[in-house]
């Protein structure tokens, strides 16, 4: 097949450009850098195999609006044909038209094609400068591998498919290996395996537990049905041992009333009505003891207090006695009194005595008594006598008063014939005469005071005298009233004495204060002023003497005269004193008469006598009274005396003690002997009483009880019986037959009970004993407890396997897993495929390869020599390919052998080139497609490039080479070579 | 004037047996679709006691006694129990694949439920308000297969009771898809007089016949790829005149089958949109796992493949798809390059990878897979590669064409 010309619509930067290919020789189209070439050769492939869109879409000219071309071929078996392909028409299809004008499309034209597609025919009929670029950057190690990979496709994709594949294999799965996808998915499916096969057991066990539940309850109703059977086995032993007390009782029954007569004749309900007529009885029975006796203790009790009541005289004169017991302490008050007033009496009479302090004794004073008349005459005696004195004084004093008068008037006269001499001197005298005066009237004041004085004095002692009586008889009187309280026990007594005294004792002061004030007022003192010398009043005393001088004159004058009547005075005088000396006599007689008679008065001053007087008379009424009261004491006391004498008759009749015993002591005994007396005849009295009464409840208590007897010896008489023991027995014996054969039937019903069915009579006959049957209970408990034992741990089995079950029932472990396993075997299945896949690919490869090496290999390889040897300029004469453990090797013409990796790069490029012709050599026979070379010995030298050339222009005599290149030594090279300059070309159009 | 019964048909319930040719599910979706016919057990129950059916004819394939999980029998027992709480009967035969002598867990069902329970066809006689109202007639697989025609032996008894129903667990003699067990011919059983035919073992619903109704249910829940499409089960009402019949699906997730051409898709992105779209525009109901099929004529689609770069599209669509309530889920994507794209020619060359073609149909890959398959841990999960091999050839050649031949 070959090219013969091209046209061009529109491809990258061809638009409507034409080309031919024809030549003798190859062609060589020749373009410097970016001319174009490689896109000629892209638009050659483009037409023969098409394109798909993406690329064509690429190679659409920016110029004009359509892509596409049209190329010629000549092809040996059918001609001439054009193939045209648009990328619009048809999706860029090929439409081929034959010379006979014939169209036929894609298919067509692959069929002449003969499977050739792009790749292949790249990989075969065409290299470029770009393939030695890559082959430079092998591995050293590949490079024998892609060189032979080359050798057979004249690509080097094989090698890198091959390991690729190896790579994703490997990725998969390795034999021995833990990482790749299927290992790790056989790890993990052992795993589930595992499981899956555990829970499968697992679940595998459920018939077998279900089986085991069936057995298990089979069994535990086996062994409840035993229990149960068992257990009626140990009831039936319980109750013939809860029986076998009862058995006893009732055959001991039995036996008891078989010793009982056949009949007991007893009335009906006969203790009970015994008793009842005993419980009447009893009560009165005992009620009549107790009254018995009550009467005999009563009757000895009534005779004890009659004997004590026997001496009814004594008790009379005791009785008499006592009623005179008031009488007498009547009597004894009495004497008591009157021993007190006695004793005041005394006391009065002895202070009065004393008080008149007069020699008088009692006796003589008992003798004494006064005339009606004597106070009178002592009253007259006193005031003659008083008057006397009085009368006796005025005279002295007149006497006196005379006397000195007449001293005096004779002195004056002297004095005053002296000092009549001049006239001073008489003045001065009659001033002297004037004081003299003075001090006369003073003294007279004076001596006044002094009188009364002496008459208060007088009066104050009496005064006290009398407060003095007063107060003692107070006391005294407070005395009595106290001891007369004591004695007579009179509180009120207490009381009077009490005021009495404070009575006293208040006048008292009283007086004595009164005493006191009096005597103060008296005590005043009358002053008078001594004979004062007044010297300024000697001029007035010259006066005083003249006029004294002059009044002396009168005044002796008047002194004469004065002398003549006190003379006469004097004389008057002397009568009256006779007069009065003669009254003095009589009265002196009267006087002394009177002391006569009462001798007493001589030691008492007249002018006490009429006190005296009223002294004596209350001092003779005092002993008047005590004379009286005496006699009235010597009365009681002989009627006290009497009656003491009775009582101490009466206690020496009665012969009771009376030694050392009061009157008073006695009387109580004597009281007290009669209340005893009044006492036992009031319980005598009460005792006699109840007798009575004691009497009349016996009569009525026998008659309540002779009923009841009646009755009762009416029972005794119905029990056959004549006493009451016998009847009790009889009743007994009845009562217990009654009991045993109740208790024969309580104990053939419980029997009974217990036995409902008739196997009691067996029972009853079998006499069972008690050790058998605690021996059998044991025995039959034990077998219950161990089959108890088998059901609870059948239970607990049981109760496990339906937990088993149940977990079972309700865990999807097992169908997860399933369905898990399930999962991931499908998951290995699949990883496997994709293994199955890569590895049936990397398989058929490897033997593919195999067999085209087999079948090509020595015709490549001895064609690669003969190109290799050309290129080297003989300096290597053969190539081998690879065979076992031998790498790719070259021979150099003297027969030393390098293995590929240790060929220089130019060497390598040379034997690449050589590889690529000797296949597209033995391809081409088939083929004869036109073998495209791009650039393909850039880096050749001149001497290669000649070489190459020359190699070339063999080769196009059998096949179309198209050669493109940017060197013009290259397209110089040859001469027979056609070189179409693309840079023209493209200018031109 | 008779009332009509009405009940429910399902068959092959085929609970809790694994799924296959599932790889690499997501957690939830696993879990989902590992419950998947346990859910679709409870829907039918609760279709059951909604519809208030008479009683619910199961024939045969309730679970699988290899893959026996006593989680099936007790869940399946529990289903009853809860028909038996709304009084509804159940009426079941065993089938192959639940063969009475296979049965590894001894589960008892209550009260209410009426199993053949031998392989001579028995009957019950159905009640209603103290009438007999239906025999219902059936057999059970006692060992693994059953080949004789059982529909022979079908015939009624008490025809006075108004309704006959037969279930039977097998397959129409001409039937290739299947294991061809009690085979019948159509004509054996519309020879006999039976009001319905409660039919078994073929999982793809199908009614044979319409009168009288001769039904296939279907199985409840696809369980691979090749049971697509709604699966569920047969409300049926027989009245003395007519059959009703409605179907009620009841799987949980659907198998679905999608074919995309993807001839257009010049850039492996382009194929993620279109599939999106695709997806969206099927709307689907309840969840899905898909199946892909992806035509194209551009070889690279398969390279795409083999460089796992297709996976990783498909893990994109997944991803945009399982977290929705009603997921979609690609479990699994299959490369069709139309044959134009692919050089029928090229085998023909005398050059390498004319060699290599012709090689790839003239040598066996067995020899090579033993190194994997004859792997004692491998043998054990897998079996060797047998139909595969032409598959594997395929895909291995393309592989290598494509890179060979890469541009």
């Amino acid at each position: 097949m070959m090219l013969l010309d091209a046209k061009i619509y529109g491809f990258g930067k061809w638009v409507d450009y034409e080309i031919d290919f024809s030549s003798e020789s190859a062609v060589c189209i020749y373009g410097e850098n970016e001319s174009g070439k490689t896109t000629l050769h892209h638009f050659i492939l483009f037409m023969l195999f098409g394109l798909p869109p993406k690329q064509r879409n690429f190679y659409r000219p920016k110029t004009s609006g359509k892509m596409g071309g049209r190329i010629r071929l000549d092809d040996t078996e059918t001609g001439e044909f054009t193939i045209e392909r648009f990328d619009e028409v048809k999706n860029g299809a090929a439409v081929c038209y034959t010379a006979d004008g014939l169209e036929y499309g894609e298919d067509w034209l692959k069929e002449r094609l003969k499977g050739m597609t792009a790749k292949t025919y790249q990989a075969i009929f065409s290299f470029s400068a770009m393939d030695l670029n890559q082959l430079r950057d092998m591995n050293e190690e590949d490079l024998g591998e892609v060189l032979l990979g080359i050798g057979l496709t004249g690509s080097t994709d094989i090698y890198a498919v091959e390991k690729k594949l190896d790579t994703r294999i490997g990725e998969l799965f390795k034999p021995y290996g833990k990482k790749p996808a299927i290992n790790r998915q056989l790890e993990s499916l052992n795993e589930l395996f595992t499981s899956l096969h555990n829970y499968k057991s697992a679940e595998g066990t459920y018939r077998e537990k279900q089986e085991k539940v069936t057995r298990l309850q089979d069994k535990m109703a086996n062994l409840q049905y035993e229990r149960n059977q068992e257990k009626s086995v140990q009831i039936s032993i319980e109750k013939q041992q809860h029986a076998l007390p009862i058995l006893h009782d009732y055959q001991q029954y039995m036996k008891q009333l078989r010793e009982f007569p056949a009949e007991i004749s007893f009335p009906e309900k006969g203790i009970e009505r015994m008793e009842r007529m005993k419980d009447n009885l009893l009560p009165l029975q005992s009620e009549l003891t107790v009254l018995n006796e009550n009467e005999k203790k009563y009757s000895k009790r009534k005779a004890a207090i009659r004997n004590e009541l026997e001496a009814i005289p004594i008790q009379q004169q005791a009785e008499d006695i006592i009623q005179k017991k008031q009488h007498y302490i009547q009597i004894q008050n009495e004497l008591d009194k009157n021993e007190t007033a006695l004793l005041k009496l005394d006391a009065q009479i002895n202070s009065i005595i004393h008080q008149l302090d007069i020699q008088l004794k009692e006796d003589e004073l008992n003798k004494l008594s006064f005339p009606f008349h004597i106070e009178k005459t002592w009253n007259q005696i006193k005031s003659e006598k008083d008057q006397l004195e009085l009368e006796k004084d005025q005279l002295n004093q007149e006497h006196y008063k005379l006397k000195h008068q007449r001293m005096y008037v004779l002195n004056e006269m002297n004095e005053l014939e002296d000092g009549l001499l001049s006239a001073n001197h008489e003045k001065e005298m009659q001033d002297k005469v004037n004081e003299h005066r003075e001090n006369e009237l003073l003294n007279k004041l004076r001596s006044e005071a002094d009188l009364k004085r002496k008459i208060w004095e007088k009066e104050k002692a009496k005064k006290v005298q009398i407060s003095v009586t007063i107060f003692t008889g107070s006391m005294i009187t407070a005395v009595l009233a106290a001891f007369a309280a004591v004695f007579m026990d009179q509180n009120w007594l207490f009381g009077l004495g009490a005021v009495l005294l404070i009575a006293g004792i208040a006048q008292w002061i009283m007086e004595k204060r009164s005493t006191a004030s009096i005597e103060k007022m008296l005590s005043v003192e009358y002053s008078g002023s001594g004979g004062l010398e007044l010297s300024s009043k000697e001029r007035g005393e010259i006066e005083e003497v003249l006029a004294l001088n002059h009044k002396k004159k009168n005044e002796l004058t008047s002194l004469e005269e004065q002398l003549k009547s006190v003379d006469i005075q004097l004389i008057q005088w002397k009568e009256k004193e006779k007069l009065l000396t003669n009254k003095e006599r009589r009265t002196h007689s009267l006087i002394e008469e009177q002391q006569e008679t009462y001798p007493f008065l001589r030691s008492v001053e007249l002018s006490f006598w009429p006190e005296l007087f009223h002294n004596m008379k209350q001092l003779l009424r005092l002993i008047q009274e005590k004379k009286e009261s005496k006699q009235v004491y010597k009365e009681l006391s002989s009627q006290l005396e009497s009656y003491l004498v009775r009582v101490k008759g009466f206690f020496q009749e009665r012969k009771w003690e009376t030694e050392n015993k009061t009157l008073e002591f006695q009387l109580k005994e004597l009281e007290t002997f009669l209340q005893n007396c009044q006492k036992h005849r009031a319980e005598l009295e009460h005792y006699e009483n109840i007798l009575a009464e004691n009497k009349e409840k016996q009569q009525e208590i026998r008659r309540k009880m002779s009923v009841y007897e009646i009755e009762l010896t009416s029972l005794l008489k119905h029990a056959d019986v004549s006493t009451e023991d016998e009847f009790y027995k009889k009743a007994n014996q009845s009562a217990k037959k009654t009991e045993t054969e109740e208790a024969v039937k309580k104990v053939s019903s419980q029997i009974k009970a217990i036995f409902p069915d008739e196997t009691w009579e067996q029972f009853i006959d079998a006499h069972p004993e008690e050790n058998t049957l605690r021996i059998n209970l044991e025995q039959s408990q034990e077998r219950i407890a161990a089959i108890e034992e088998e059901i609870e741990d059948c239970r607990e089995k049981l109760a496990e396997v339906n937990a088993d079950l149940l977990q079972m029932e309700s865990s999807d472990s097992y169908s997860k897993t399933v369905h898990q396993f399930q999962m991931e075997q499908d998951h290995l299945r699949s990883l496997a495929k994709k293994w199955a896949v890569l590895k049936t690919a990397k398989e058929m490869l490897i033997e593919t390869r195999k067999n085209y090496r087999d079948k090509y290999l020595t015709e490549v390889i001895s064609n690669t020599s003969s190109y290799f040897q050309e290129l080297t300029g003989n300096v290597y004469q053969a190539v081998y390919a690879p065979s076992g453990n031998r790498p790719f090797q070259v021979e150099t013409t003297d027969h030393m052998r390098y293995a590929v990796n240790e060929l220089s790069k130019g060497t390598i490029d040379q034997l690449y080139i050589s590889l690529r012709l000797a296949v597209s050599e033995l391809m081409s026979e088939k083929y004869r497609l036109p073998f495209i070379i791009d650039d393909g010995f850039i880096h050749f030298d001149a001497i290669r490039t000649k070489r190459m050339i020359k190699i070339i222009e063999r080769i196009s005599g059998a096949q179309q080479v198209i050669l493109f290149t940017c060197k013009k030594e290259v397209s110089e090279a040859s001469n027979s070579v056609r070189v179409i300059p693309l840079k023209n070309s493209v200018r031109i159009i | 004037m008779i009332k009509p019964i009405s009940f429910i048909h399902a068959a092959d319930l085929h609970l809790d047996s694994p799924f296959k040719g599932l790889a690499n599910l997501p957690e939830h979706i696993f879990e989902r679709l590992y419950n998947s016919t346990f859910t679709a057990l409870n829907r039918l129950v609760d279709a059951a006691i909604a519809k208030e059916v008479d009683f619910v004819l199961i024939a045969g394939d309730l679970f699988d006694n290899e893959k026996q999980s006593l989680k099936a029998q007790i869940r399946l027992r529990r289903a009853f129990e809860e028909l038996k709480r709304h009084e509804i009967n159940v009426y079941l035969s065993y089938g192959n694949h639940d063969f009475i002598n296979g049965n590894i867990h001894p589960v008892t069902y209550p009260d209410n439920v009426f199993i053949f329970s031998d392989e001579n066809v028995s009957q019950f006689i159905y009640e209603k308000e103290g009438r007999e109202l239906a025999v219902i007639y059936g057999f059970s697989y006692e060992n693994r297969a059953v080949l004789t025609n059982k529909a022979l032996e079908y015939t009624i008894t008490e025809p006075q009771i108004p309704f006959h129903i037969a279930t039977l667990h097998g397959s129409i003699r001409s039937n290739t898809e299947h294991d061809v067990y009690a085979p019948f011919q159509l004509s054996d059983l519309t020879r006999k007089n039976f009001d319905y035919w409660a039919l078994g073992h073929i999982h793809q619903r199908e009614i044979l016949k319409e009168d009288p109704p001769i039904v296939y249910p279907g199985n409840i829940q696809g369980r691979n790829r090749k049971e697509t499409g709604e699966k569920g089960c047969y409300h049926v009402v027989l009245s003395e005149t007519s059959s009703e019949l409605s179907f009620i699906p009841l799987q949980e997730i659907e198998f679905q089958k999608i074919t995309i051409d993807v001839s257009s898709c010049n850039e492996i992105h382009q194929i993620e949109s279109k599939l999106q779209a695709e997806i969206k525009n099927r709307q689907f109901q309840g969840c899905q796992l898909i199946q892909l099929i992806l035509h194209s004529d551009q070889i690279k689609l398969k390279r795409w493949e083999q460089d796992n770069d297709l996976e990783e599209i498909i893990e994109l669509v997944n991803e945009s798809f399982i977290h929705h309530e009603n997921w979609c889920f690609i479990y699994s994507v299959k490369v069709k390059i139309k044959a134009a794209a692919v050089d029928s020619k090229i085998y023909e060359g005398e050059h390498f990878i004319g060699e290599l073609i012709r090689h790839f149909e003239e040598t066996s890959i067995q020899p090579h897979m033993d190194e994997l398959y004859q792997q004692k841990q491998v043998r054990k999960y897998i079996d060797p590669v047998t139909e595969e091999e032409e598959e594997i050839k395929q895909d291995a050649r393309q592989l290598l064409l494509n890179e060979l031949l890469k541009e």
